[in-house]
């Protein structure tokens, strides 16, 4: 909300500076954005009438000219203008000047003769003839002859002010206005708000001799009112008016255009003006559009409506859409002799909606989508009248066209000293809250050991004491609050549940095995399940998706962390960054039905990810992540669409599956650029942190030797280490307390499609010193197995 | 003529012994004279042949030799191992200053660092963390937050909807009235989590991380949210970092406060990081209205509460000097390698 500072001093008394004002401002909770200087656009320039213009003795399309700039000693300037003539009043950059085109200004010769100085166009001004007239011409700019010379050129603008862009909460409508600005600068500077002129003369005609109004969507339009003004003389506005639009980035257009501006900036009240001619039938109606309805609006665009949209209307057609803009047929012109005011509140989700629908916006209509408070129509209708009869500009008809079907009512709070402090934790005196509320126009007054505060109107936002505690305290100072450490709360045991540690804990093993954490968004693109090769009907396929997404790349949940992981891996790759162990914890989104009603799944799920690493690697950070966690899994051969066929394996634990490992397919890779070997493994985190088993009861080690025995025995290609060693253990029992395959070869000495396996083994009892022959009978029993059950030979 | 023999046995240990070259030598000097079937062992054996009175004088003899010879054979022996060591212990000298290709350590990307370390020193003032749902009903989003059903923070501009009822969370507080449904006062949680909005530049992503802190329980107030958040700046930055509340506005929260941090660069002065006002804008905060206290069944004439709520992305810039807030999902492992 831009606020010039001569209009709030209209309202109230400042004697501060404008930074020390801000200050002000953000203590009673409104930031200052910006302070903006109008004058800063240039600097230097001032007004100088031409005493004599004269050739230039060396150059025949220049001129000497001597300036009054209000100083004893007359200025010479050599310029090359051809529109201005003796005794013309005009702007002048003397030296040190600094332009809008950002031009510095310096005394010097030119052709010989001395020049202090440039005269100055609209555009080194920073001016078009919305500024001043003739601004926007080429050549000098010539004032009007009785502009004072030797003055400021940014004064003669209106440039000579301070505008401070202040942040207004969505909570304090009532505030985006001058005037409710001031009410705020008032109480929290001590300084008395003074009162809008509101007063005006009326004719003794009733406004139902010229219209009728009939509101048929009160619940879209809670509160509607017209006034009349006949005989309306349409002219420029006074420049004071003018100068104010402009401080706020308005263009003054005619008295009636800028009046429903004015206002809209001093009361915060959007307005709008019909020509009374344009209203057939003599009626004014309040309605919903029809569908399909059309309307050309004053930016000469058509636009279609329906039903959710609120229009103006006569008794044939709409004249308006509803707080948003007019109708180009309707609007009123040079020639218009009687208008009609509008001042209402529309439903400002509705006008939101609407404006969002139509891609149409204005000022009224963002102010609408603020909101408007309860007071605003008549203050604002009212203001808009009194500049009628301040300004002479028309005659206001008696009566008004008013739907206001439901007041609301007046709010009032009823509370105790005590019931602030138990919210501030502070006592604050009571001549204090009584002195604050009142400043900010809440009528309190003390009765008995309570206070009533009887709310305004504008202030829809405050209903119960929470709302007079901050309004105290906001204008009291929040330095005044004394930190305190919760107490009277009680003794409570706070920290980590046995989960979140086995989270924590889980993330430090992945950093252990040189995994770094990344973080990539939930939603993905619909394109990576192509790029993941999954079939048509799978079940990853089965997104959710956004309505509103940001664009298509971030259109629907991931329902797999594959993408992400692969994607980041490939941006990687791209970037020249050729060795990476990377994982992510984060939560895939898997509806339970479609379209969504209800929760989803999520889940949190680990992906890790690899890249300039082995199938071996990226398994053993799982099997070690698993052991720590003492987690008995087991790794089958699986598949994923997106994987290497011969190189998958999921992760088994007691029979269901809680996630995979294996090499991304060539394919898929190439989908994301990469020519490299991927691997990656998907785990279902909460399987981790839900199952992970605490430190068993401790165990003393069994002080007999451990007996080591290596065999080796040829098996056909396709047997997997993991079936060997399943017999290996079933068959020794108890005694073997370790075994690992250490060596697998295929070559030479092995027949073709055989490999050579060898394990080692541990063995050890708990109760004896194992001899050499209890050793042998069970590494016989082992063999035999092995050959039986997986066709493994001795080699 | 035993003389001789000894003699000649000294000799040619003490010979063996001068033209080793190695410690073979030696064990072969070893064998070769004291051995089981080494010259001294055999002339020992001879000792049966000597006459009874002369026995324990050249069995002296011979065992003084013996003694002797074995000093002289095992420092030798000794000399040599010392020797052969060093030689190895040379040969084995390796370039120290080389390195192997390692993996290393991984890092936590800097986000989880700065939610740890936010979430510890809330846990050391007692609380506990809690999770939510990210795909939130509309209710828990807005209803149950006292958001009015025409508030624009429910337009499409602002939130990502995912039918009619369902929407992706906008903020944090919508674990707020989960936890205050199903626990009742005293309560002290912290919900660390993603949240989602439509907004994409340098300070803005569609996706980011916030904390927000709820204590219910029995005459909390204003005070009592300055001195919690108050310890937290300290320990979260610096034990000389101060805090500032400013009237602000959130509609679960009544009296609204934005909590200011002074600045860690400057410690207040005035910089580029604080734009020269020497304070950083870090929390919302407030009193919890207590339209949301009765919303969720808690009886607000007894209980009252506080709420606040921070932007991890915009904790971990301001602590790491991060320009751009898209960086911190851009994953690059030059940039997560920075935070080992």
């Amino acid at each position: 909300m831009l606020i010039p500072l001569k209009w709030l001093k209209e309202y109230v008394d400042i004697d501060l500076t404008p930074a020390e004002l801000a200050d002000k401002l953000v203590s009673c909770g409104f930031e200052i954005e910006q302070i903006i200087d109008l004058s800063d656009k240039f600097s230097g320039v001032v007004t100088a009438k031409v005493v004599s213009l004269e050739k230039h003795p060396a150059a025949d399309r220049l001129k000497v000219a001597k300036l009054d700039i209000g100083k004893s000693d007359l200025l010479q300037v050599v310029t090359n203008a051809t529109n201005i003539k003796e005794g013309d009043i005009v702007p002048v950059a003397t030296d040190g000047a600094r332009l809008a085109t950002g031009l510095n200004i310096k005394s010097g010769e030119l052709r010989g003769v001395a020049s202090y100085g440039m005269l100055c166009g609209g555009e080194e001004i920073a001016a078009d003839d919305n500024d001043y007239p003739g601004a926007s011409q080429d050549g000098v700019l010539v004032f009007a002859p009785e502009t004072p010379v030797g003055a400021d050129v940014n004064v003669i603008l209106g440039r000579d002010e301070i505008v401070l862009d202040v942040g207004i909460t969505s909570n304090r409508t009532d505030a985006n206005s001058v005037y409710g600005i001031a009410r705020e600068v008032a109480a929290v500077t001590g300084k008395p708000l003074k009162p809008l002129n509101l007063s005006y003369a009326e004719n003794k005609e009733d406004i139902s001799s010229y219209i009728g109004l009939d509101n048929l969507a009160p619940d879209l339009c809670p509160r509607y009112m017209g006034k009349v003004v006949k005989n309306v003389k349409i002219c420029p506005s006074p420049e004071i008016i003018k100068q104010r639009l402009r401080a706020v980035g308005l263009r003054p257009i005619n008295n009636i255009v800028d009046i429903t501006n004015y206002v809209l900036f001093e009361i915060g009240q959007p307005m709008h003006a019909f020509d009374i001619e344009a209203i057939e039938g003599g009626r004014i109606v309040v309605r919903r559009a029809e569908k399909d309805e059309k309307i050309v609006c004053l930016d000469e665009k058509e636009y279609t409506l329906n039903e959710n949209n609120l229009v103006i209307a006569n008794t044939k057609r709409g004249m308006a859409v509803a707080g948003i803009m007019g109708g180009r047929d309707f609007s009123v012109l040079d020639t218009t002799s009687t208008i009609v005011f509008e001042s209402a509140r529309f439903a400002r989700d509705n006008v939101r909606r609407t404006s969002r629908s139509l891609n149409l916006r204005s000022d009224s209509s963002a102010r609408f989508e603020k909101g408007i408070d309860y007071w605003s129509q008549e203050a604002g209708m009212n203001r808009a009248l009194a500049l009628i009869h301040q300004y002479g500009w028309g005659e206001i008809v008696g009566g008004v066209a008013d739907s206001f079907p439901n007041k609301p009512e007046e709010k009032r709070i009823e509370f105790k000293s005590a019931d602030i402090e138990k919210i501030l934790g502070i006592s604050v005196p009571e001549s204090e809250i009584l002195h604050i509320l009142n400043a900010l126009t809440i009528q309190t007054r003390k009765e008995g050991d309570k206070f009533v505060s009887i709310v305004p109107p504008y202030r829809e936002d405050m209903v119960g004491v929470n709302d007079i505690a901050e309004e105290v305290i906001r204008i009291y100072g929040y330095s005044h609050i004394t930190p305190t450490l919760m107490k009277y709360a009680k003794m409570v045991v706070g920290g980590r549940s046995k989960q979140q540690e086995t989270a924590e804990k889980i993330k430090n093993i992945l950093l252990a095995e040189g995994c770094h954490e990344t973080v990539t968004y939930s939603f993905i693109s619909p394109k990576a399940f192509d790029s993941l090769c999954l079939p048509e009907g799978d079940k990853l396929r089965n997104a959710i998706r956004l309505d509103n997404p940001l664009g298509e790349d971030f259109s629907v949940m991931r329902t797999t962390m594959a993408h992400s992981m692969i994607k980041t891996i490939a941006t990687n790759y791209l970037r020249g960054n050729k060795a990476l162990r990377l994982f992510e914890v984060a939560k895939t989104y898997i509806p339970k039905e479609l379209p969504l009603n209800d929760y989803p799944i999520e889940k949190n799920t680990l992906i890790i990810g690899s890249l300039g690493d082995d199938y071996y690697a990226i398994k053993s950070i799982l099997e070690n992540l698993l052991s720590a966690l003492r987690i008995e899994a087991e790794f089958v051969r699986g598949t994923r669409p997106y994987l290497h066929l011969g190189r998958c394996a999921e992760i088994s634990v007691n029979g269901s599956v809680i996630g995979y490992i294996g090499e991304v397919s060539d394919i898929v890779a190439a989908n994301y650029d990469i020519d490299k070997r991927v691997y990656i493994a998907e785990v279902d985190f909460e399987y981790l942190v839900e199952n992970a088993r605490p430190i068993r009861q401790f165990r003393t080690v069994p002080k007999f030797p451990m007996v080591e025995r290596d065999i080796a025995v040829v098996c056909s290609l396709d047997t997997e280490a993991s079936k060997l060693l399943k017999i290996i253990e079933k068959t020794a029992g108890t005694l073997l307390i370790d075994s690992y395959v250490f060596d697998v070869y295929t070559g030479g000495q092995v027949e073709s499609g055989k490999k050579s396996v060898a394990i080692n083994m541990v063995f050890q009892s708990a109760e004896k010193t194992l001899k050499d022959e209890d050793v042998n009978a069970l590494i016989a029993n082992i063999l035999n197995a092995l050959a039986r059950e997986a066709d493994a030979k001795l080699r | 003529m035993l003389d001789d023999k000894i003699r000649q046995i000294i000799d040619g240990c003490k010979s063996a012994i001068e033209w080793a070259k190695c410690a073979r030598d030696i064990g072969e000097a070893k064998v070769k004279f004291l051995g089981k079937s080494g010259a001294l062992t055999l002339l020992l054996k001879e000792l049966k042949n000597v006459p009874p009175d002369e026995k324990p004088i050249v069995g002296k003899r011979l065992n003084d030799v013996r003694a002797e010879l074995e000093a002289a054979l095992e420092r030798a022996e000794a000399e040599f191992a010392k020797r052969e060591r060093e030689e190895r212990i040379k040969a084995e000298t390796l370039d120290v200053t080389l390195s192997k290709r390692a993996t290393g350590y991984g890092a936590l990307h800097p986000l989880t660092i700065v939610k740890n370390d936010i979430v510890n020193i809330f846990i050391g003032m007692g609380f506990e963390v809690k999770d939510g749902p990210e795909i939130e009903h509309k209710y828990y989003n807005f209803t149950a937050l006292n958001i009015p059903e025409d508030h624009p923070s429910r337009d499409s501009a602002d939130t990502f909807y995912i039918g009619d009822e369902m929407l992706l969370r906008t903020q944090t507080s919508a674990v707020q009235a989960h936890v205050m449904e199903q626990q009742k006062p005293p309560i002290r949680i912290l919900c660390p989590g993603k949240v989602y909005r439509p907004d994409d530049d340098a300070t803005h992503s569609p996706m980011f991380h916030q904390i927000e802190g709820l204590v219910v329980d029995e005459h909390l107030t204003i005070s009592d949210l300055m001195g919690v958040l108050g310890e937290f700046a300290k320990k979260f930055f610096s034990p000389e970092t101060k805090i500032r509340l400013r009237p602000s506005y959130f509609p679960f929260t009544e009296p609204s406060v934005e909590v200011d941090l002074s600045c860690a660069m400057c410690g207040g002065k005035g910089c580029r990081l604080c734009k020269g006002t020497g304070w950083l804008e870090l929390l919302g905060a407030g009193i919890v209205n207590p339209a949301v206290l009765e919303c969720s069944g808690i009886d607000s004439t007894k209980y009252s509460g506080f709420a606040f709520g921070m932007g991890v992305e915009r904790a971990a810039m301001v602590k790491y000097g991060i320009p751009d807030m898209r960086l911190l999902f851009d994953n690059d492992i030059r940039y997560l390698k920075q935070f080992r």
